[in-house]
């Protein structure tokens, strides 16, 4: 059995519940048997509860309303001072904002589809005829160096298909566009070839910027 | 402009809306824990008035480091430790030795509330009020704080602790020598 002065460091912590499970039950089994400590922990007990009846709480009514009071007086910490201000600007202001910048860019994108510039733009452009093209190639074709050596006139379609492709290869493909200084008359034999000779097909290629026109073989 | 709050409104929750400058949620706050707040103060500082004064600025500097409150440990317990430590340093600074004499302690038994019951009741409930703050007395600052903390405010060892900041085991070692002594103390007041 225990020694009495050494379950009575423990009397407190055991009355309070804080001792290891094993040291509960060794002062358990001890006061069991110990008058002594069975009346110093009564005593604690005692104690325990004159002390709560005789602490008086003071009256705490209206002391939430004091403590508010002081803190609503308090300056905001800086912090909050701009995340307040950024969410009125956000919801305020900035809705405003917003909605003005989203006005402009559907004025814009409307503005741009509507004007000529859009067609410019490769993924806008729709199928066009070869004439089409043709015509929007003409100001910025340029003059292929061996068919600008040759002296072009409109005439028939095969003289014409002729005199424009002196390099023709077996596939009919003729790499010739336009005039020197005369795009109208480059327009004028395509609008020839097409006229006389359905078959004709005219394309541009951006990448070497050319006016390609693919006249059938002729047949001889 | 808040939400209604509920009564029983989780206790994050009303810290993470008081953070954000909601009055209203850290008066929820304050409701929950003033008593206890209270009760730390008076432990340490053993006056009605100053504690009351205490735990108004015990509030007021939660309120001020909500942002630095990590919950590293329980909400209430930093209030206390704040509590306890602004009673602690007014006790230095008063020079007060916090305890009642004289006509303080009259005064402060004549305060206690009064129980409805007959006049033998409030007699002896009086008499004993008496007897208990006459022994508080006699204990140094430190032993009744932990006494009081553990026995009226019902804290654990391992909050006296960290409220005090004082290690576990002098926890354990103020309390052992606080209720031999109150122990003591009352036997004798009883035989006299």
């Amino acid at each position: 059995m225990a020694r009495c002065e050494d379950i009575r460091l423990l009397l407190g912590p055991f009355e309070d519940g804080e001792l290891e499970p094993h040291e509960m039950q060794e002062v358990a089994r001890h006061v069991v048997g110990c008058s002594a400590c069975d009346g110093e922990l009564a005593d604690y007990r005692m104690l325990a509860v004159s002390l709560r009846g005789a602490t008086a709480m003071p009256d705490l009514g209206g002391f939430t309303e004091a403590v508010i009071a002081r803190v609503e007086d308090l300056p905001l910490p800086i912090g909050l001072r701009i995340q307040r201000y950024l969410t009125s600007f956000t919801s305020g202001i900035g809705a405003t904002v917003a909605a003005g910048l989203a006005t402009a860019a559907v004025a814009i994108v409307t503005a741009v589809i509507l004007t000529p510039y859009f067609r410019q733009i490769p993924f806008a452009s729709q199928p066009q005829r070869p004439a089409e093209i043709a015509r929007n190639a003409q100001p910025t074709t340029k003059v292929h160096q061996d068919v600008a050596s040759n002296d072009v006139q409109p005439g028939l379609p095969a003289d014409i298909a002729n005199s424009l492709s002196p390099g023709t290869t077996g596939n009919g493909i003729a790499p010739v566009v336009g005039l020197p200084g005369s795009s109208g008359n480059s327009g004028t034999i395509i609008s020839r070839l097409e006229a006389d000779s359905p078959s004709v097909a005219v394309w541009s290629e951006p990448q070497t910027d050319t006016t390609v026109i693919w006249v059938p073989d002729q047949q001889r | 402009m808040s939400r209604a709050l509920r009564p029983e409104a989780d206790e994050t929750e009303l810290i993470q809306r008081a953070r954000n400058g909601d009055s209203q949620a850290f008066g929820a706050l304050v409701e929950r824990y003033q008593r206890r707040v209270v009760g730390v103060a008076q432990a340490v500082v053993h006056n009605q008035d100053d504690a009351i004064e205490l735990a108004q600025e015990t509030f007021i500097r939660a309120y001020e480091n909500l942002a630095k409150f990590e919950s590293r440990s329980s909400f209430s317990t930093w209030l206390y430790r704040i509590a306890a430590n602004l009673a602690i340093d007014f006790r230095r600074r008063e020079g007060r030795h916090p305890v009642l004499r004289g006509e303080d302690a009259e005064a402060e038994i004549q305060r206690l509330p009064s129980p409805r019951g007959d006049a033998f009741r409030e007699t002896a409930r009086a008499e004993l009020s008496g007897r208990i703050n006459e022994a508080l007395k006699e204990l140094t600052p430190e032993h009744r704080a932990v006494i009081l903390l553990r026995e009226v405010e019902g804290l654990s060892y391992d909050e006296i602790s960290e409220v005090l900041q004082v290690p576990r085991g002098t926890v354990m070692s103020r309390l052992h020598y606080a209720r031999g002594r109150l122990r003591a103390i009352l036997k004798d007041l009883g035989g006299s």
